[in-house]
């Protein structure tokens, strides 16, 4: 029964790490809260089943299925990352030097403006993913894993590892040094705006492969669905120390836990309450997260 | 090389510098003194493209580099060492100096020569390689600024009071570097404080004082002149 909760848990958690990442690369580079990210990761569910659906309606899914749902989370890929990139040049780029809470409200703007936008094109009511995975699965140590959870699992596994690993690359380096002192970036030679553009696009990216995901999983979507999502990514994001890449994964996957182990042994009524919970007991005795860092610097 | 005609740079409304005209001769080390708020830090910035100039012309080789992105000017051969010497913290030594080299697009071999070029000039830091640029002390963090600055190879380098909280003997070390690298065929601008030690080094000087030029002449002029005597040499 554990660790039935400890595999769904970490299906839960992992889709959490992958938005909140979103959040907390977006902070660590602008300390700008993007409480529209959410809304990225819901138009990525969105687009995971209108290209489902258009694949299903060409064959394409009966054909082979691992084609179509590769091709949907690519298509989704990018036109979540031309959101994420539109986003920050109209609604956050102009407002670079503003005080802090002006960006902040732009982001509540874009937010309000996505759900709006979706619920007009897509209709007001629920939408059904156009394929239902089996519940086919393997039995390993007294659990159930379907093999959904279990791709759930690995992919996000392998996107956090190639995030892990472009850290090590030359633009992620830039993208390091950028989020440390975007001053000094620039005197070193760094487009600053383009690093930006860059972090902006591959959060939106993660939150939309986080949105196909989910959508099949729970195979039910509607325009509200990025407003709770975000509100948990981002107390993922804090709770691991926001801004902190390690701390957002490693916060997603014990929000995740927590959150199928309070619905089990607690109360499943109370289930988008733990992470709320949670929020405030992190704020209140450590607010840099767990892997947070001080901000004091030698001179 | 470079000149500054009539340069003007505000933060907000405040007026930093008011119309200022500085011109670098190739292969030359000038220097800027002046007391805090005088102008230097704004003027280094306004060169690096990091502010807008209000009014007036920043010319480099011919070019006019005025409202040109700060990466760009990087890429046209001008680098900066700031002010407080701003070492990426969480980034390490070699990170740190790879991020120097950035504007050197392929990485590999011209990275390596050039990191080369800097451990000889400065060998401690090929030992301290591995760690952090936070945990450096200050004077091991002033010789990875200017070690980083050298990466990208530029043909004028912008130094901000690179004397600055350091010990004695890091102070000569570092002004004795810095004539290495003119000898080396890098032209230099210079600003200090600490205007005795930048006008020996110098072949030229500006004083500025409440954002304009009140002063310039070679080294030898300023160093006999009583106003920058009085002012600037504690004499």
């Amino acid at each position: 029964m554990l660790f039935q909760q400890v595999i769904n848990g970490l299906t839960l958690g992992s889709v959490y790490a992958i938005i909140a990442l979103g959040y907390t690369m977006v902070y660590g580079i602008l300390e700008l809260i993007n409480f529209a990210h959410g809304e990225i990761y819901m138009l990525g569910a969105y687009l995971g089943i209108i290209f489902l659906g258009i694949f299903t309606t060409m064959g394409l899914t009966a054909y082979s299925l691992p084609l179509a749902v590769f091709l949907t989370v690519v298509l989704a890929i990018f036109f979540c990352s031309a959101y994420g990139f539109t986003m920050e040049k109209v609604a956050y780029k102009p407002l670079r030097n503003a005080p802090r809470l002006s960006p902040l409200i732009s982001a509540i703007g874009v937010s309000i403006f996505l759900q709006n936008y979706v619920m007009i094109t897509q209709g007001a009511t629920d939408r059904v993913f156009p394929y239902r995975f089996g519940e086919k699965h393997l039995h390993f140590m007294n659990a159930e894993v379907t093999w959904l959870q279990g791709s759930i699992i690995a992919v996000s596994a392998i996107l956090m590892i190639s995030l892990h690993m472009f850290q090590k690359t030359r633009m992620g380096k830039a993208m390091r040094a950028t989020a440390q002192d975007k001053t000094m970036a620039a005197l070193v030679g760094i487009n600053v705006d383009s690093i930006i553009s860059l972090t902006f696009v591959i959060g939106a990216g993660l939150a939309a492969v986080a949105g196909v995901m989910v959508a099949s999983y729970y195979g039910l979507v509607n325009h509200f669905i990025g407003y709770v999502a975000g509100i948990k990514a981002f107390t993922a994001a804090v709770l691991g120390g926001i801004g902190s890449i390690p701390g957002a994964m490693l916060g997603g996957i014990i929000l995740g836990l927590i959150e199928s182990t309070g619905a089990a042994y607690i109360s499943s009524e109370y289930k988008d309450a733990y992470a709320f919970v949670i929020l405030i007991i992190i704020l209140l005795i450590k607010p840099s997260g767990i892997l947070g860092r001080h901000t004091e610097e030698k001179v | 090389m470079l000149k500054l005609s009539g340069v003007h740079a505000s933060y907000g409304p405040i007026k930093a510098i008011r119309g200022i005209d500085i011109e670098v001769q190739e292969g030359e080390i000038v220097c800027l003194i002046g007391s805090n708020g005088a102008g230097k830090t704004t003027t280094l910035m306004t060169i690096s493209g990091i502010m807008q100039p209000d009014a007036g012309n920043i010319v480099f080789q011919g070019r006019e580099i005025n409202n040109t992105p700060p990466h760009r000017i990087v890429e046209q051969g001008i680098c900066q060492v700031p002010e407080g010497r701003r070492i990426f913290p969480r980034l390490t030594v070699m990170e740190n100096l790879e991020m120097g080299a950035f504007i050197l697009r392929r990485a590999g071999r011209g990275v390596k020569k050039q990191m080369e070029k800097v451990f000889d000039l400065f060998p401690v830091l090929r030992d301290r390689g591995g760690q952090t640029g936070g945990t450096l002390s200050g004077g091991e963090q002033q010789m990875l600024a200017v070690g980083r600055a050298l990466m990208s190879n530029p043909k004028l380098l912008l130094l901000d009071e690179p004397s600055l909280g350091l010990a004695p003997i890091m102070v000569s070390k570092i002004f004795r570097t810095i004539r290495d690298i003119n000898s080396d065929g890098v032209t230099v601008l210079l600003v200090e404080q600490n205007a005795r030690a930048a006008l020996k080094l110098s072949g030229r000087g500006y004083v500025l004082e409440g954002g304009i030029v009140t002063m310039h002449g070679s080294r030898e002029e300023l160093l006999l002149n009583p106003d920058v005597k009085k002012a600037y040499l504690g004499e």
